[in-house]
């Protein structure tokens, strides 16, 4: 598999200024990874993580206060190569919801309450194409029809749908122009079990379908474990780990992912799950060192100075901690 | 009726029967009539602390039974018994000096339920001073014992402002507030859907705590059906204003016999890449309104209906503390048509 972006050393920060006191907030602080053309990557990790500033940048949003500090976005489309930083707005706008596409959280915000949902349809597919009404409504009735969604959709307004409805009716538009590559934030946050699984059924169908990429962000591990290749943790603004799916569900290397993957309920299971001590931390003053130590049951005083590096496992699984680090070495020594 | 005959009268705490709650939605000159909550029963005993959970998607009538049972919804119908008092004919006084001090209720969002423009602590005194738990000599001493059970204590909240604390901590002061009276029953609503993922067993794991330690009951209202599982003792699930399944949690989720709650045990997803979902279910089926009047209200979704389903309301079969309304359960032992 080709890798389709490549994110170097990525730091961003949001810089506020008022009454003359400048407050940094490091959301994303040293990011490197590889997203490889054809897989579903999940980033996983709790509100104020970055993983919602991370997704903004790869979709080349970068606006006040959020400013790229430092490193660089590669991507590499058959279509065309470019780099974040070289490339004009113009071209972003072009290349946006037609190569690169975006499934934003809250569907309801995003559907506008006074256009008919053909009407929107036509909105998205007549900025990138020239084409008459009757156009747009035949490639939406019959993208709609593909997804099972009924046609009848067409001529409502957002607000006559469901919530579950209306976050299908997004996935669509999302969608409908045949994107390379999809970004999801939190599809499926607020919805009813039955309705969750319709959508996450709808995704990997899509995924399945036209072979895009797909990176999809949530907090819910339930979701990732459905859906994902390969999945990355985020933690107070970097990645902490990062591997295929199937081995961290398994072996889980990081002391954080380990506490968020024993920390699940199970059905079938209701021996006590140890929930994670503490909480965490504010970007604008980060912890030295490693990010977790406060929180971390096997802190050593190495981690409250110095930063961990991410480490290869070996099989594809990066985790950045001493710990780790220490185990491969014990490793070798045997 | 269902589950409440199966113990006698004066364990039980808390009765709900035949509860009905219709909302008319005014819309220019006519009106549309809503049924909430159609005919709930369930009751919670109290020789035993327990956690009662009430599941159910969105509209499904939940939150409604507990604004009911809070007393902030008057029922259309039916009663709502609280130690075998009909609480609809309690007067303002026994409200304030009984009945709110019984039964506190826990919000969704903890950052909505406390001004953002008053320190937290203030509402941990007021409720305190209000309810004349204490007086003001022992007051601090009281609010920092109560907040030591939620796991937080005076000197680490006071004089904060709700925005200064996370949401686990937010929810844990909102826990600490409804324990100041001493309550015997908790009434959550969706306690942890706006807590962070990591923090939300903490928060799992303190109704475990207060129910084991403190002896308190907690009524947990969620559609999460992982953390239900994991925290409750017994459920009842609630599909368009029914309860259409309950029983032990063992019972319901561990082996359900509805449809409904079959499908919904299948779609809790599990976090094992190993075990995806496979199987498609319908997906034009699971948003339409297809509750009609008349029959069940799953009909149009469920895999086993029959034309009867379609005219027919089902009847509730009771089968060793489970019940079930479906007129083609799976149970095999002793059906006991009741109703």
């Amino acid at each position: 598999m080709s890798v389709l972006i490549e994110v170097r050393d990525l730091q961003a920060h949001y810089i506020t200024q008022s009454y003359g006191v400048q407050r940094t907030v490091k959301a994303v602080d040293g990011i490197s990874l590889q997203i490889k053309e054809g897989e579903i990557l999940s980033i996983a990790g709790e509100s104020g993580c970055g993983k919602s500033t991370l997704l903004k940048i790869l979709l080349g949003s970068v606006e006040p206060p959020l400013r790229i500090i430092e490193g660089n976005i590669q991507y590499n489309f058959s279509q065309q190569k470019f780099d974040l930083s070289s490339t004009s707005a113009d071209n972003l706008r072009k290349i946006r919801w037609s190569l690169i596409s975006y499934i934003p959280q809250g569907s309801m915000q995003v559907l506008n309450p006074v256009r008919k949902i053909v009407d929107t349809f036509h909105d998205f597919i007549s900025t990138h194409k020239k084409i008459n009404k009757n156009a747009t409504k035949r490639i939406a009735q019959d993208y709609l029809n593909q997804l099972g969604l009924s046609s009848d959709i067409m001529n409502v307004y957002p607000h006559q749908l469901s919530g579950g409805m209306r976050q299908r009716v997004t996935i669509a538009l999302a969608t409908v122009l045949s994107p390379k590559l999809v970004f999801a934030d939190e599809p499926t946050t607020a919805l009813d079990v039955l309705v969750q699984r319709g959508v996450v059924q709808l995704l990997k169908e899509i995924q399945q379908r036209e072979g895009n990429t797909l990176v999809l962000v949530s907090h819910d591990m339930g979701v990732h474990a459905n859906l994902a290749d390969r999945i990355a943790i985020l933690y107070a603004g970097k990645l902490v780990e990062i591997g295929d799916a199937k081995s961290v569900f398994k072996k889980p290397k990081h002391p954080y992912t380990q506490y968020l993957i024993e920390s699940l309920p199970r059905l079938g299971d209701r021996s006590e799950r140890i929930s994670i001590p503490g909480r965490p931390p504010a970007l604008d003053q980060p912890p030295t060192g490693c990010r977790f130590h406060p929180r971390c049951p096997h802190v050593q005083d190495k981690c409250k100075e110095e930063v961990p590096p991410l480490i290869a496992m070996g099989n594809g699984q990066e985790v950045a901690c001493f710990l780790a680090e220490d185990k491969i070495q014990y490793d070798s020594q045997r | 009726m269902t589950l409440n005959d199966s113990h006698s009268k004066s364990s039980i705490l808390l009765s709900v029967d035949k509860l009905t709650k219709i909302f008319k939605i005014q819309q220019g000159l006519s009106s549309v009539e809503l049924t909430a909550v159609d005919g709930a029963n369930f009751s919670i005993r109290s020789d035993k602390p327990e956690i009662f959970v009430l599941a159910g998607e969105s509209g499904s009538g939940k939150t409604t039974i507990a604004r009911m049972i809070l007393g902030l919804v008057e029922p259309t119908s039916g009663t709502i018994l609280y130690q075998g008092r009909d609480i609809t004919k309690l007067s303002q006084r026994e409200k304030k000096s009984w009945y709110f001090r019984q039964v506190q209720p826990i919000f969704q969002n903890p950052f909505a339920t406390f001004s953002p423009l008053k320190k937290i602590e203030t509402y941990l005194f007021e409720t305190a001073l209000n309810y004349h738990i204490v007086d003001k000599i022992r007051l601090h001493s009281y609010v920092d014992e109560v907040l030591n059970s939620v796991g937080l204590s005076l000197a680490e909240i006071s004089g904060r402002y709700p925005n200064e604390l996370s949401g686990g901590q937010a929810q844990r002061v909102s826990i600490a507030r409804a324990l100041i009276t001493n309550p015997t029953l908790l009434v959550a609503d969706e306690p942890v859907s706006m807590v962070d993922a990591s923090l939300r067993m903490s928060i799992v794991n303190l109704f475990r705590e207060l129910r084991d330690k403190k002896g308190v009951t907690i009524l947990y209202i969620t559609h999460d059906l992982a953390t239900a599982y994991y925290a409750a003792d017994r459920i009842a699930v609630m599909l368009a204003g029914w309860i259409i399944e309950s029983g032990s949690v063992e019972q319901v989720l561990g082996d359900p016999q509805h449809p409904y709650t079959q499908n919904l045990k299948q779609s809790i997803p599990t976090p094992d890449p190993n075990k995806k979902w496979n199987d498609l279910i319908r997906l034009e089926a699971i948003d339409t309104d297809s509750i009609q009047s008349g029959g069940c209200k799953y009909v149009g979704r469920c895999s086993r209906e029959t034309d009867l389903c379609r005219t027919k309301i089902p009847i509730d079969f009771n089968d060793n503390g489970r019940h079930v309304k479906c007129l083609l359960p799976d149970i095999n032992v002793n059906n006991e048509v009741i109703n």
